[in-house]
């Protein structure tokens, strides 16, 4: 167990703090009796993944050995998780290269020719080559060739119905899944977060279920809709479909900093040494003389990779709850009660050259309320949320089409999820163009941009107000939130609602994924 | 005023009726000559008959006070009774009624500067064919000969009333003057004047196509002969001793009057009016009708664009209003001259009530100071200090601001259209504009203002005695009684700068509210593909294709080679586009069309769908939504159009020849651009059923201007700065697209990535059984 | 030769680095020998893990080299397992003969006999192109930086008990298989090892040495660019 998360109160002596905004990194100043959260310090990674594999897989939860499980002949596939954030430091090889190495040792020397890597994507886009190398590493690429390494595509033909959702609409999985003798499922999940449904298929389903899955109306305040559609989907967690039988591999991680440079984004302030002050001005001289598209590059740099903590393998209705208790433990501890403002960072992910867009950066700094590294949300009701982001309206060319129209088209007429979903959602799933894209390009699926929006809704309905410090305001405005330029104006913006001193809350450090956005 | 009516009973004949002078007297005859009838020569107009236009005539305000007086049912009266119409143009006129007492012949050009030809049909042969006519009839009406006081010609002292003394031959200038217009015509046809309005014409529409090119070469022509027409004239005139074509004309005219009317023993009176602007008293003060020889000068000043004047301060502005020259000339029409003694009467206020050039400034500048017009953007124009430095400094500053402007506008042509260029474009036009209304007046009012001449109207000032005490209120035309300032701040200003703003306010242009299409399912959407749909040009596309198939040691060789052909490649677009297509295609000589295809398939086609525009996407949508058929017509060639085929219910494009599936380099048709395309639409539309007026059309560039004019809807989308004036002036749509944000490095460097062609490492499946 | 010329001269790759990272060292690394450069590169794969590093071939070396490693004796097994109690790794050439035509000869026992000793980690090495890069009738590595690659298998840790020739077994599978990834691919090379499908060369002797040759230096179809200028 590594250092608890805790609560410091700031005072007159408490340094600026570390504030993501985008591309920058702010040192704040925070007013006097604010409250900053800590998360927990990185539990040590495991030193030996190889042998912590072998373990896992030779002695799984309520499930035979894998090598028992793998049979001559046998149809198998190997369903890993596409997280877009960075999986492991820059130079390691993958987690999930690892543990599939470590699979298809098993499974050659079981006799099995017959093997199918997919990436589970559900409605995220398709992984492009380079992509897959990175996650697969060239030697297994290279094996699998082009043919026989895929995302799963929503829109597919051969998609096969496994059952039914409460309000009839049929479960439609992934052919090649529901077809075969084995599933193995590699699994990632932070710390400090979850992971997401038990049951694997929820992201190799065909656009129609998704779709109803997660259409706005059947999503409550979260719990409701989870017993809902976990309910349709609990039997698709140990098999799915008739034969395929599923063997979990859940592997946990920790954020680790990749670097030097980044070691000192993640310790406390009060604990920099003086290589880390000097580091920090030279990061804030940086930013400022920098123009955007360096400043891009350099959060990349100093950058927070991840190391693993456990890996537990078997049967996944057995595993997923060691792995989700383990994953509490990660939490921030109890804090008294909730603020009237809290205050989040967000950083731009990994990549070189991308920010995120407006609607996603919204997305997931508003899925902090909810389903962030605290267990209860930390702001009141009717409270307010202060977001570091220029959210500036810009859009991958590529990976988002379906966004800038949702950004240009429907959001300008309107901000209500329940609009939004009468009355456009059926446009945007219906246009061949963008399933075009998604299935013969690199684009999100249409559907993308409304369930991200909807993952928002629960959290814009218990805040009061919602303002992004450095936001475009243009852009701000047409998400239905406030911009202000600094803290102190945001402050100042929120007093009407939370009065003149509001009790504040700093959640320190970067967000934790939320899976409809990441 | 007891038993005072002067022409009673009296059958007038007018000639001009539907101008400024010629309403006036008609007005007056209706309103305060009741007894009198009258008979007017009115030329139709287009589909107007004469009749028509009489109707029209006394519909406009001048007629407004006498209606108001006597109600409509008196107005038609008098329109049935009291007034004929005789349709007739000046060179034939037909049919002169027999009885008439008076012919006020007060016709005639309205412009200062028309072609020699044109002025001298009008002002002399048109007196010539009514005073023909008029002695066909064998009647002997008294004739008032409405001529102008500049026919003095340009000469210092007092002019006299008098008949002009010159030994001008109005024969041998009328036909000279004819006899110019053949022989320009021919001049303009020679062959050096025809290439250079042939090399003109090319420089602005030669993107547009051939048809474009020889429609505005001729244009061209048309606009050099009536210049030369213009410059015959003028100069003419100047030669001859008068300031303009109009005034030599006039005289010429007055010789004609003198020589048929009044040497055929007939009386003739004639008079001079100044130079008329707007009414005193009557009808109602400060009635006018259009603007007048003073008053686009007083405009530009109130609008600030007249930084200086070429004039003296203390030479006279003779400005005399148009009621007293109508009392005047009805005055003149009842006391006819002797048989062989025609009458000459100046109708000016120079001689006894001068104004000088220093006092209408004055009061210029204390009127728009006073109520200065609202300025375009915002507040109010200043209008500035005028220090009269003299003509040959003013000339000067003008000849710099024009080769200034005319400099930038060329050099904004070249440049490629973004938005600040197109700010550039739209401010210098406004310039170009007003600097050519500069160069007019400058060119127009030299003369008058720089004039040292004095009218001297004894006569006209005799004739008022002779009215009786208590006409003078309706009937007066003295001079002297007009007090300037007043006049000019009270009466002339205001109702000069009142016309002037409701031609010039405008409503803003409300933002475009975004209606959805109107369905249709016989119209198309046609878009041009480069600049329009995609935010690239056919050399990327080949850039992306090449770097993506070259190794990329080989990458900074290509880049020379591509960077060292691009001057011939400009150059042959500024020519033509089909031939910069064919010159540029030849680089495809020995492609593998197989290898490209899986090339776009694979790697390109993703850089190309990058710069796609996300609102062409959007607006093709619309088009679908709306039942429209969606149409790319595009010089690209089919296989780099691959990724978009399925945004389009069909796609035009270029094909490669190609021989065992190698590319030969050349294209296997013409490439579909500029009035090909043109053509292929009017084609195809004929061949689908499209109602084309219908349609709609997308293009960027002015080369895509023939085939968009060929849709009802043509629109604009991020237009170059040709196309941009254009559209601007037919009032099409004009989109602005973003351009796409995704930098060309990120491409580059993707690229480099590049398209690995995994080897053939045989899959598990085959090893088995090896 | 030196790290830097191997750098310059081929266009190496290493995998399997993980493996070795996890485990403890020092380490004893267990190789093919197919030409000169091997030693340079597996001290340049191995420069961030393992700075000390000692090579022994037990083929002995000749010249100078040769007379160079008596006199540190370090042939002995006793030098070697105080070596490797100080803490610097081993990488020993463990082929009987070298073969010249780039297979993988018998081992020798005695690194199996090393790792049981000492009880330090046995990490298989295999190197593939290096036999085409420079190959032993060349002075000089081929133009045009040729591939070349080094791939580290999962440590293998010998017991006390552990027979050497079972140990050097395993070693010598391990081997092949990285050597079969250069036809195979990854998950080929492992089906073959499973099925059984190679055993050493040496034993079946099949084919001739000409032939051996010829598929050794085979250029390899590296991937390249497509094609679309002809």
């Amino acid at each position: 167990m590594s250092r608890p998360g805790f609560v410091l109160s700031v005072d007159a002596q408490t340094p600026p703090l570390v504030v993501f905004q985008g591309e920058k990194v702010l040192l704040e100043r925070l007013p006097i009796d604010a409250s900053v959260l800590y998360p927990p310090e990185a539990l040590p990674g495991i030193h030996s993944l190889d042998a912590a594999i072998d373990d896992a897989l030779d002695t799984p939860v309520d499930s035979d050995p894998l090598s028992a499980l793998l049979k001559r002949g046998s149809r198998v596939t190997i369903v890993f998780e596409d997280l877009t954030q960075p999986v492991t430091s820059r130079t390691a090889p993958d987690v999930r290269q690892r543990v599939i190495e470590h699979v298809l040792e098993r499974a050659a020397a079981a006799g099995v020719d017959d093997v199918e890597l997919i990436a589970a994507t559900g409605l995220r886009r398709r992984l492009t080559a380079q992509d897959l190398q990175r996650v697969l590493g060239e030697r297994i690429y290279a094996s699998f060739g082009p043919d026989h390494v895929r995302s799963h595509d929503a829109e597919s033909d051969s998609l096969v119905t496994v059952g039914e959702l409460p309000d009839t609409t049929p479960i439609e999985v992934n052919g090649r899944v529901a077809s075969s003798d084995l599933v193995i499922s590699v699994r990632l999940a932070t710390a400090v977060g979850n992971e997401g449904a038990a049951a694997v298929a929820t992201k190799l389903i065909g656009a129609k279920t998704a779709r109803a899955r997660g259409a706005f109306a059947n999503r409550g305040a979260g719990a409701a809709a989870d017993t809902n559609g976990a309910d349709a989907f609990d039997g698709l967690v140990d098999t799915i479909g008739d034969k395929a039988q599923v063997f979990t591999i859940d592997v946990t991680l920790t954020p680790e900093p990749t670097g030097p440079a980044s070691a000192f984004l993640s310790k406390r302030e009060r604990e920099w040494s003086l290589t880390d002050r000097a580091l920090s001005a030279g990061l804030q001289a940086a930013t400022r003389i920098l123009p955007s598209r360096a400043r891009v590059g350099l959060a990349q740099v100093s950058g927070v990779g991840y190391g693993v903590t456990s890996v537990v393998a078997g049967k996944p209705s057995s595993v997923h709850p060691l792995t989700e208790s383990f994953l509490t433990q990660q939490q921030v501890g109890q804090f008294d009660s909730p603020a009237d403002v809290a205050l989040f960072g967000i950083p731009n992910p990994g990549s070189i050259g991308s920010s995120l867009n407006p609607v996603t950066a919204a997305a997931l700094g508003l899925g902090q309320i909810f389903n962030g590294s605290t267990a209860e949300p930390v702001v009141r009701a009717g409270g307010t949320a202060i977001f570091y982001h220029p959210l500036t309206p810009w859009f991958h060319p590529l990976h988002d089409p379906a966004y800038i129209d949702f950004f240009a088209e429907v959001l300008t007429k309107t901000t209500d999820p329940a609009v939004i979903s009468a009355e456009y959602e059926e446009k945007f799933a219906a246009d061949p163009w963008y399933r075009h894209v998604y299935q013969t390009s690199f684009a999100n699926h249409a559907l993308h941009p409304f369930h991200a929006w909807y993952s928002a809704a629960p959290a814009i309905d218990h805040l009061g107000e919602v303002i992004f410090v450095g936001g475009d305001h243009e852009a701000t405005r047409r998400l239905g939130f406030k911009s202000a330029t600094t803290l102190a104006d945001a402050l100042e913006m929120a007093s009407d609602s939370v009065g003149l001193t509001p009790s504040i809350t700093y959640v320190h450090g970067a967000p934790v994924s939320v899976p409809e956005v990441s | 005023m007891s038993t005072f009516s002067p022409l009673e009973g009296q059958h007038i004949m007018l000639t001009g009726a539907t101008g400024f002078v010629g309403q006036a007297i008609l007005e007056k005859l209706l309103a305060d000559y009741p007894t009198t009838r009258m008979t007017l020569l009115i030329r139709p107009k287009g589909s107007l008959t004469g009749e028509a236009r009489l109707k029209s005539l006394l519909r406009k305000p001048v007629f407004s006070k006498w209606r108001e007086r006597v109600g409509q049912d008196e107005v038609d009266r008098a329109m049935a009774e009291r007034i004929t119409v005789i349709e007739s143009s000046m060179g034939s006129v037909a049919g002169l009624p027999a009885d008439l007492d008076v012919l006020i012949h007060s016709a005639s050009t309205v412009s200062f500067d028309p072609p020699i030809d044109e002025a001298f049909k009008t002002n002399v042969g048109g007196a010539v064919g009514l005073y023909e006519a008029l002695l066909a009839t064998g009647s002997d009406p008294h004739v008032v000969h409405v001529s102008t006081a500049y026919v003095g010609g340009i000469n210092k002292g007092t002019a006299v009333e008098a008949s002009l003394k010159h030994s001008i031959q109005w024969r041998d200038e009328m036909a000279a003057a004819l006899a110019a217009r053949t022989t320009v015509e021919a001049s303009s046809r020679r062959p050096e004047v025809l290439r250079k309005l042939i090399a003109d014409a090319k420089i602005d529409n030669g993107k547009v196509g051939p048809h474009a090119v020889a429609l505005a070469a001729e244009a061209g022509r048309v606009e050099w002969v009536t210049k030369r027409l213009v410059d015959y004239g003028r100069t003419r005139a100047q030669s001859v001793g008068w300031a303009d074509v109009y005034a030599f004309t006039k005289s010429m005219s007055e010789r004609v009057a003198e020589e048929l009317w009044a040497g055929n023993g007939h009386r003739l009176s004639v008079v001079r009016p100044a130079i008329i602007e707007s009414a005193l008293r009557h009808p109602f003060p400060g009635w006018i009708d259009g603007f007048k020889v003073a008053d686009p000068l007083i405009i530009a000043y109130g609008r600030g664009l007249v930084p200086e004047f070429p004039g003296l301060p203390d030479s006279i502005l003779d400005i005399i209003p148009v009621d007293i020259v109508v009392n005047a000339t009805l005055a003149v029409a009842a006391n006819p001259p002797a048989v062989d003694d025609p009458k000459y009467y100046h109708l000016s206020s120079g001689g006894r009530n001068p104004l000088t050039f220093r006092e209408i400034y004055e009061n210029v500048l204390k009127y728009f100071r006073a109520n200065p017009i609202p300025d375009d953007q915002r507040g109010h124009i200043r209008t500035p200090y005028w220090d009269f430095p003299g003509a040959r400094a003013i000339a000067r500053s003008l000849r710099t601001g024009e080769r200034a402007n005319r400099l930038l506008q060329r050099t904004l042509l070249r440049l490629p259209s973004t938005k600040t260029t197109r700010t550039f474009m739209r401010q210098a036009s406004a310039r170009q504009t007003d600097l050519d209304l500069l160069r007019a007046y400058s060119d127009l009012y030299q003369n008058y203002t720089q004039a040292e001449i004095i009218y001297d109207d004894s006569r006209t000032a005799a004739l008022n005695e002779t009215l009786p005490a208590g006409a003078h209120e309706t009937f007066g035309f003295d001079a002297t009684e007009i007090d300037w300032d007043h006049y000019l701040q009270e009466v002339h200003f205001p109702a000069v700068t009142t016309l002037m703003r409701t031609f010039s306010s405008r409503p803003r242009a409300k933002a475009q509210v975004e209606k959805p299409l109107p369905h249709n399912p016989e119209a198309a959407a046609f878009f041009d593909l480069e600049g329009t749909v995609l935010a690239s040009n056919i050399i990327e596309q080949y850039l992306w294709v090449r770097l993506a198939s070259l190794d990329r040691s080989k990458w900074p060789q290509e880049l020379a080679n591509l960077f060292g052909s691009l001057p011939r490649y400009i150059a042959a677009d500024r020519r033509d586009r089909g031939e910069f297509i064919r010159t540029f295609y030849r680089r495809y000589e020995g492609v593998d069309e197989q290898a490209l295809k899986g090339l776009i398939h694979d790697t390109v086609g993703d850089v190309l769908l990058q710069r796609i525009r996300p609102e062409a996407v959007r607006q093709i949508r619309k088009h679908r939504e709306a039942g429209h058929r969606t149409i790319l017509v595009t010089g690209a060639i089919d296989v780099l159009v691959e990724p978009f085929v399925t945004l389009f219910d069909e796609v035009v494009s270029s094909h490669m020849h190609s021989k065992d599936g190698i590319w030969t380099g050349h294209l296997s048709k013409p490439p579909l651009v500029d009035e090909a395309r043109a053509a292929w639409l009017r084609l195809y539309g004929a061949r689908e059923g499209i109602d084309l007026a219908k349609s709609y059309a997308y293009g960027d560039s002015i080369a895509d201007r023939s085939w968009l004019e060929l849709v009802g809807n043509p629109q604009a989308v991020n237009p170059d700065a040709a196309l941009f004036q254009h559209a601007t002036q037919k009032h099409w749509r004009i989109h602005q697209w973003s351009d796409h944000n995704h930098s060309r490095i990120d491409t580059i460097s993707e690229l480099l990535r590049g398209d690995i062609v995994t080897d053939s490492t045989p899959s598990p499946k085959d090893i088995t059984h090896e | 030769m030196s790290r830097l010329a191997v750098r310059l001269s081929v266009t190496a790759q290493s995998y399997g680095l993980e493996h070795v990272a996890e485990t403890k060292g020092p380490y004893i690394f267990v190789s093919n020998h197919p030409s000169e450069l091997d030693e340079a590169l597996v001290r340049d794969a191995l420069r961030h893990l393992s700075p000390r590093l000692v090579t022994v071939a037990v083929e002995p070396r000749r010249g100078i080299r040769g007379l160079v490693d008596q006199a540190l004796s370090l042939r002995s097994a006793s030098r070697l397992a105080v070596l490797l109690a100080s803490g610097t790794s081993v990488l020993l050439f463990a082929e009987k003969t070298r073969t010249d035509d780039g297979s993988l000869a018998q081992l020798d026992l005695g690194a199996a006999l090393l790792g049981i000793r000492t009880g330090a980690p046995l990490v298989p090495v295999s190197i593939v192109g290096s036999y085409r890069a420079l190959p032993p009738w060349r002075t000089t590595v081929e133009p045009g930086r040729p591939r070349v690659q080094v791939l580290f298998g999962r440590p293998i840790r010998a017991g006390v008990g552990d027979e050497p020739s079972a140990v050097t077994d395993e070693l010598a599978a391990a081997i092949s298989t990285g050597l079969a990834e250069e036809s195979r691919g990854w998950y080929g090379a492992r089906r073959s090892q499973a099925d059984g499908a190679h055993a050493p060369e040496t034993a079946a002797g099949g084919e001739a040495g000409w032939r051996k040759i010829w598929k050794a230096t085979a250029t390899p179809t590296s991937p390249s660019r497509r094609r679309v200028w002809q």
